[in-house]
């Protein structure tokens, strides 16, 4: 069982939005491979300082650090439901300081799934 | 800003309840003056580790994924927003546990954290004792 690393949609969305914490894994922009910044089955922390140029890279935060990073610098909340205990269904919430938001209707089938969405929506209000 | 790894308490207790997913992070018990070390090493699967007193120590979400995925229990966080109990001006937060077995929430919601990892590590700790 690993941690999530989020798509390659999402993280061009997170670094468009200036996301530039560190991670371990990156995608190549062109091919949108991911790969660990060092080896496979230990993949190192790689700091990514203000001005580095990331070039054709894209970085590759886990799920839970771009949550954290929307919580902490933009006050942004993105919340996962279980819907359904008997059946997995998960939906998710963003709230901000000024309202919260919640998508009409739409239903996942996975935990990750409802967050990347919920994250990527949250992206777009910065 | 770095992912958030649990507490010795809940590595402890994680330990108990048989976590062990592969990790980089750990707790060694050692000498009486210097009883807890933390440390880094190598992924592995460090509670499986015998005969040596180490505690894996994953991040809040590895462990809140592992209690989803292996015992269907699932811990969130979510801000108070409130206004009755929000008055002050201060986010705060509070967790909640679903379970498909009890289908209810054990969250005591008029205990509010002023720190979202602080509300999650107390939800994972009490997910935790329902293993």
């Amino acid at each position: 069982m690993k941690e999530q690393l989020i798509l390659f949609g999402t993280a061009k969305l997170a670094k468009e939005k200036g996301f530039k914490e560190d991670c371990t894994h990156y995608y190549n922009n062109k091919t949108k491979i991911l790969k660990p910044f060092m080896y496979d089955d230990n993949p190192k922390v790689i700091s990514i300082q203000d001005g580095t140029n990331l070039g054709l890279l894209t970085i590759a935060p886990t799920q839970s650090l771009l949550q954290k990073w929307l919580r902490e610098k933009y006050n942004i909340h993105v919340e996962i439901t279980w819907v359904d205990t008997l059946s997995d269904i998960y939906v998710y919430h963003i709230s901000t300081t000024a309202n919260a938001i919640r998508p009409d209707s739409i239903f996942y089938h996975s935990y990750e799934e409802a967050l990347e969405v919920g994250l990527q929506e949250a992206l777009k209000l910065i | 800003m770095k992912e958030q790894l649990i507490l010795f308490g809940t590595a402890k207790l994680a330990k108990e309840k048989r976590f062990d997913c592969k990790v980089g992070n750990f707790f060694k018990l050692t000498t009486i003056s210097h009883p807890l070390i933390e440390d880094t090493c190598l992924l592995q699967n460090i509670n499986s580790l015998s005969d040596v007193p180490l505690f894996s120590r994953p991040t809040q979400s590895l462990l809140q994924k592992w209690l989803r995925e292996v015992h269907n229990i699932d811990v969130s966080v979510n801000p108070i927003n409130d206004c009755t109990v929000y008055k002050d001006g201060i986010k705060k937060y509070c967790w909640d546990i679903y379970n498909t077995e009890f289908e209810g929430i054990d969250a005591d919601t008029l205990i509010m954290y002023l720190k979202y990892e602080e509300a999650l590590e107390v939800g994972l700790q009490e997910a935790l004792k329902l293993i």
